[in-house]
């Protein structure tokens, strides 16, 4: 029974808001379930944020390594909420905005910039560590493309843009198309498994 | 109209297909799944972990479960359903990140199962699951202050993952700590084929929940699921020769 309830209204709700996008606009329960959806994932974040809460404090009061870190989250944390709440607007007030806009994407970006060396780094690791075909078909595609975007001259700079373009539209762009076929059936048929309770991501499991 | 036709045809022959082939394997009918690396290794990587007294990291990812990375996540949390049912007989339960508060839901649930399922739910420690940021860069970040190598000796990396991926796996890969990794990105696949031990190749990832539960219907749904991208590669294969021979079907 405890494991039957769970399944039965994931199936019966799940089916429902399937069944809404097949048939006409007269059928709108789907459209109930979706609100409750987003409802229950906002308020879900509630959850996120005591456990962001839980996790720091008892880094700071058991002194781990690194929980000065934690002291500059928490106190982030509470500036953030505090510049919310005295805006009353919300994430879209001026005080939020800027600390998004000057703070967090700065940071986000910077660090996002160092990923081209940390994949060149890592690329050679793998190169030592595990080497096999597959690896150094990888690694040398890495070096064709790198050296194709250098400022190379004439001819040299053609052949290689020729190249560094057969690469990209050719192998890359089926390999991704691939995948994503992957991707796709994958996404379709674990959606499947979850309506009919074959999966059951909310019940108790036989592990 | 016709393309609504076509998605409810589709998704209704899938699980007929399902539900056929799940039917034959409870019949007794033998499937062969196709062989694994990454897989295989897992229970003895978590095993080796559990030996050496160090910790077991699980990331589920930057994926959710209300919307197209879903299916995914869900791989996630398989995963750590027999990565946690493993290490908690073992008295020593993963540390699990997320960047989606449902998904650490989920994972907390995951744990407490696999803690109970050993009779050591006093083990359980729900802030043994963290949510760690839900941007992708801040969550790849917070992740990787835990790759220490005198503290982790695992990192699964199972999920939805973006080209920030690299920011988690790369200071582990740095750190010597033994690495699975799969995604459904194309570019973060890249980059975790090259930081990974073992890594989980395209929809390998998929393959996951069947792969090491064995369960018939989650067996039967790959198979479907082969099945299905065998026709539409042929499909694909039959429309390229008849546009190259100047027939034109739409």
């Amino acid at each position: 029974m405890r494991q039957r309830v769970p399944t039965v209204v994931a199936v019966a709700s799940g089916g429902a808001t399937l069944l809404g996008y097949f048939v006409g606009p007269g059928f709108r329960v789907h459209l109930l379930f979706v609100r409750w959806a987003a409802a229950l994932a906002a308020a879900a974040f509630v959850l996120g944020v005591v456990n962001l809460l839980v996790v720091h404090g008892r880094r700071i009061v058991s002194q781990e390594r690194d929980w000065p870190y934690s002291t500059a989250l928490l106190f982030s944390f509470v500036v953030v909420i505090a510049v919310a709440a005295a805006e009353h607007q919300g994430p879209s007030g001026a005080g939020v905005t800027w600390v998004f806009r000057f703070v967090l994407a700065p940071l986000e970006a910077a660090t996002a910039s160092l990923l081209a060396v940390f994949l060149v780094s890592a690329a050679f690791r793998a190169m030592r560590k595990r080497p096999s075909l597959p690896t150094s078909v990888f690694v040398g595609t890495i070096i064709l493309v790198l050296l194709a975007a250098l400022p190379l001259p004439g001819e040299v700079a053609q052949v290689a843009g020729d190249v560094r373009c057969w690469l990209v539209h050719v192998f890359s762009a089926a390999g991704a198309r691939g995948m994503l076929l992957g991707v796709a059936l994958g996404t379709i048929a674990a959606g499947i498994r979850v309506l009919v309770g074959i999966d059951q991501p909310h019940s108790e499991r036989d592990l | 109209m016709a393309t609504l036709i076509l998605g409810a045809f589709a998704v209704l022959s899938m699980l007929a297909l399902i539900l056929f082939l799940a039917q034959r394997i409870k019949e007794g009918h033998q499937v062969h799944v196709r062989r694994i690396q990454a897989l295989d290794n897992l229970p003895y990587v978590v095993g080796g972990a559990v030996e050496t007294g160090k910790r077991i990291h699980v990331s589920l990812g930057t994926g959710a479960l209300t919307d197209s990375t879903t299916a995914t996540t869900l791989a996630g949390l398989a995963a750590l359903d027999h990565v946690g049912k493993q290490a908690c007989s073992a008295g020593a339960p993963p540390l699990v990140t997320a960047a989606d508060p449902l998904v650490m839901a989920a994972a907390q649930d995951s744990l407490r199962q696999a803690c109970a399922h050993s009779d050591l739910l006093h083990e359980f420690d729900s802030a043994q699951v963290e949510m760690v940021a839900p941007q992708p860069t801040i969550y790849a970040l917070g992740a990787s202050t835990h790759m220490r190598p005198e503290e982790t000796a695992v990192n699964v990396m199972i999920g939805s993952f973006g080209p920030e991926a690299l920011l988690l796996a790369h200071p582990a890969a740095q750190s010597g700590i033994t690495q699975i990794a799969g995604t459904d990105d194309p570019q973060a696949m890249a980059m975790l084929f090259a930081v990974s031990d073992a890594p989980l190749i395209g929809e390998e990832v998929y393959a996951v929940p069947a792969y090491l539960s064995r369960k018939p219907a989650l067996l039967a749904s790959l198979q479907a699921q082969d099945a299905v991208r065998f026709g539409v590669v042929a499909l694909i294969l039959v429309a390229a020769l008849l546009r190259t021979l100047g027939v034109s079907l739409f």
